[in-house]
């Protein structure tokens, strides 16, 4: 008898807690009309150096404009995943640190570059970095700072082994990987497979031999040339040039360490493995990757971005924001800070000469760029990732790239 | 009481007549209100951390996410429908149902002597319970990611150690290969939620008094005869619960096959567990084929449960 209105009462207390719920995730978004004086800036952790390097920018910029930068700066591990999270929940940053940006601007929350970089920063761009930026012939993503891959070597082993030189050809590079391989203990060419960052080594293998993601803006994964590259390194691994097994060997906890370590004879690196070799003894020089004959030999280009959200009066205050933090004395810091290139044409000559990055800056103008400007390439990446690796662990080539063309080509 | 008749006031029910209000208040007798201030921060915990949440995720599997994480609209059964077509996911159910049975069929299997061992008093037993509580007690993802070390084929130290002891001839990749992956990452399973079974399995043993076992003794029974029909029967409650509680936890367990498991391409070795993670962040980038994955977890761990309380009684 007393039971109903008990019922009633819990359901009135369970709408009302949704009420509350819903209400919560709604009141964050509450900008008016009008110029902001404060702005978000969600920024990847390269380095226990970032966030402070972030926070004195922030201090600095408000000193000289007296806009507030509300700094937030997240894991590489956890920053897409967040990201995602304050898309869905409408928290949109007003500027975004990110090495993809294709799906925001596909899904037009981004301003234009044009609209929110001055014509001086615009115009400092080298040609390739500007473009790797753009979504259906249009700059979204501003480079921030790049990498470029190249082959690294350790000249002990290659001596070891008798090999005077670095390979020039795609074929002398696995010659010289079955002649490391065959010292004790040793492992000639350390490939990284696993789902951390596969495309890295394949790209550059594919690129230098003749291979390409797109056409005519037509993707092109499953292309002859590209089922060759992949079929390659399944070969090497076959061979025992590699390590035991590429598919699960990561980057940072893998091919790096193995080279670091002194086990491996050659490894595809970036100025990022440069800087962790600086605290080893090994004995080592880096080349430019070695092609297939015909092919110019290139590395692949990975860059991060800046990104600008629309928001309604922020973007004079981004605008502000981005030509700060690209004003030199800024950027070559950060550059330093966390070994990365430069990625604006001043800023490139300004460290030209420095003894870490200027070797590897030329090596960037180059380079070249998977598609990350196509609205779906995170998803092709994903899949990428999940299943580049199975190549060299028993699944054909071919079916591999064709699943991942498949995906790449859905709607 | 003063206080009675206000709370039926607020609820509109007619004050009760004199003499009803002599009688001791039994629970069904509470005033709405009352019961209302007993039971609503339950409700409340409840409706916050489980139906809530539950009901965005049902919400989410019927929704068309983008890459980014913005909703595009309706989906109907589409994100139901992708996950089921999967090639991937009659692999993925297989090596569900392997993981959870095989898990918890090996931890009940080793945590039933070892409860017996932990039961009798010997030289360095109290240090023994310790120890035992360490792997439970140690985070998951730190063990799982300690595991990973000590089996990794270059550096870690079970293959020299092995190879030691000419056990085997050659390191293993035991990470990488098909053939031992799966093992090794029951056996890191067995190894966590061991020590919580045995614990579990001693209080049982605890609660047997001593004469029911010297009767049996008495009547001629051997140590064997006494254990298989008179200790294990009377431990059927806490396996009972050991055997469901386990199932769940293995089921759910996230840490262990992600970590050990992460640098493996395909979806091998993937539960649906895991199979759900990656194709909400890793490979599809799919919000609502993950949450129409996570809707079906629930329902195969709900009626498994159900399906098992029922037949065990537990309730």
């Amino acid at each position: 008898m007393h039971r109903k209105p008990v019922r009633a009462a819990a359901i009135a207390v369970a709408a009302l807690s949704l009420l509350a719920l819903s209400a919560c995730s709604a009141s964050g978004d509450s900008s008016s009309g009008g110029k902001v004086t404060s702005i978000k800036f969600v920024a990847a952790e390269y380095s226990p150096k970032t966030a402070p390097y972030w926070d004195k920018i922030a201090k600095d910029f408000k000193a000289k404009t007296g806009i507030t930068v509300d700094v937030q700066t997240i894991a590489w591990n956890d920053i897409h995943q967040q990201v995602s999270t304050m898309v869905q929940t409408n928290q949109l940053p007003d500027v975004l640190n990110l090495d993809s940006f294709a799906q925001y601007a596909a899904d037009e929350l981004l301003y234009p570059a044009s609209e929110v970089e001055s014509s001086s920063l615009a115009a400092d761009f080298p040609k390739n970095l500007a473009d790797s930026g753009s979504v259906g012939g249009k700059n979204y993503g501003i480079p921030f700072v790049g990498s470029d891959s190249v082959l690294f070597y350790n000249t002990d082993l290659f001596t070891q082994a008798g090999i005077a030189e670095p390979p020039k050809t795609i074929d002398e590079l696995a010659s010289d990987a079955e002649k490391i391989s065959k010292l004790p203990g040793k492992v000639g060419f350390a490939l990284s497979l696993s789902p951390e960052a596969p495309h890295i080594d394949y790209s550059t293998f594919m690129f230098n031999m003749g291979g390409e993601y797109m056409k005519n803006g037509k993707w092109t994964i499953n292309s002859d040339a590209n089922v060759k590259a992949l079929g390659f390194l399944k070969q090497l691994t076959d061979s025992g040039a590699t390590e035991v097994n590429p598919g699960n060997t990561g980057r940072v906890e893998g091919s790096w360490q193995l080279f670091e370590s002194g086990t491996a004879g050659m490894v595809i690196g970036q100025t990022g493995l440069a800087d962790r070799l600086k605290t080893s003894n090994i004995q080592y020089k880096t080349a430019a990757f070695p092609s297939s004959p015909g092919v110019t030999p290139t590395g692949l280009a990975v860059a991060d971005y800046l990104m600008a959200f629309k928001k309604p009066g922020n973007q004079d205050a981004v605008k502000q924001f981005l030509s700060f933090a690209f004003a030199e004395k800024n950027y070559a810091t950060f550059a330093a800070n966390e070994g990365l290139l430069p990625v604006t044409s001043s800023s490139q000559k300004a460290l030209a000469s420095d003894p870490t990055l200027g070797p590897y800056i030329p090596g960037l103008e180059t380079a070249k760029f998977a598609p990350v400007g196509e609205a779906n390439w995170d998803k092709v990446l994903g899949e990428m990732k999940n299943s580049l690796g199975l190549a060299v662990s028993g699944t054909d080539p071919k079916k591999v790239l064709d699943q991942i063309q498949a995906v790449a080509t859905s709607k | 009481m003063t206080t009675e008749k206000q709370t039926s006031a607020i609820a509109g029910r007619p004050v009760p007549p004199a003499g009803r209000r002599r009688r001791p208040a039994s629970p069904q007798r509470m005033r709405p209100l009352a019961l209302l201030i007993w039971i609503g921060p339950s409700v409340l915990l409840i409706v916050g951390i489980v139906v809530y949440p539950l009901f965005e995720t049902v919400r989410a599997s019927f929704q068309d996410f983008a890459l980014t994480g913005a909703v595009k609209g309706w989906a109907g059964f589409d994100n139901f429908e992708k996950v089921l077509t999967d090639p991937d996911l009659p692999r993925v159910l297989a090596n569900t149902g392997i993981w959870v049975v095989a898990g918890v069929a090996v931890t009940t299997l080793l945590a039933l002597p070892l409860a017996q061992l932990l039961n009798k008093d010997f030289w360095g037993g109290r240090i023994l319970r310790i120890a035992l509580i360490v792997p439970w007690a140690a985070s998951i993802v730190m063990t799982a990611i300690g595991f990973r070390w000590i089996l990794n084929y270059y550096y870690g130290v079970l293959n020299p150690f092995l190879m030691s002891l000419h056990i085997i001839q050659k390191p293993v990749d035991w990470l990488g290969d098909e053939r031992t992956i799966g093992w090794v990452m029951i056996a890191t399973a067995v190894f966590i939620s061991l020590p919580f079974t045995a614990f579990a399995i001693l209080s049982g043993l605890k609660g047997i008094p001593d004469d029911v076992n010297e009767a049996a003794q008495i009547d001629g029974a051997t140590r064997w005869k006494t254990y298989r029909y008179i200790t294990f029967p009377l431990l059927r409650g806490p396996l009972m619960v050991t055997v469901l509680l386990n199932s769940i936890w293995i089921f759910n367990s996230f840490p262990i096959i992600y970590v050990l498991n992460k640098s493996n391409p395909g979806y091998q070795n993937d539960t649906t567990i895991t199979f759900m993670y990656k194709i909400a962040f890793l490979t599809d980038r799919d919000i609502g084929a993950g949450a129409a994955m996570a809707v079906l977890n629930v329902l195969i761990v709900g009626v498994c449960v159900a399906l098992y309380v029922r037949r065990a009684r537990l309730d």
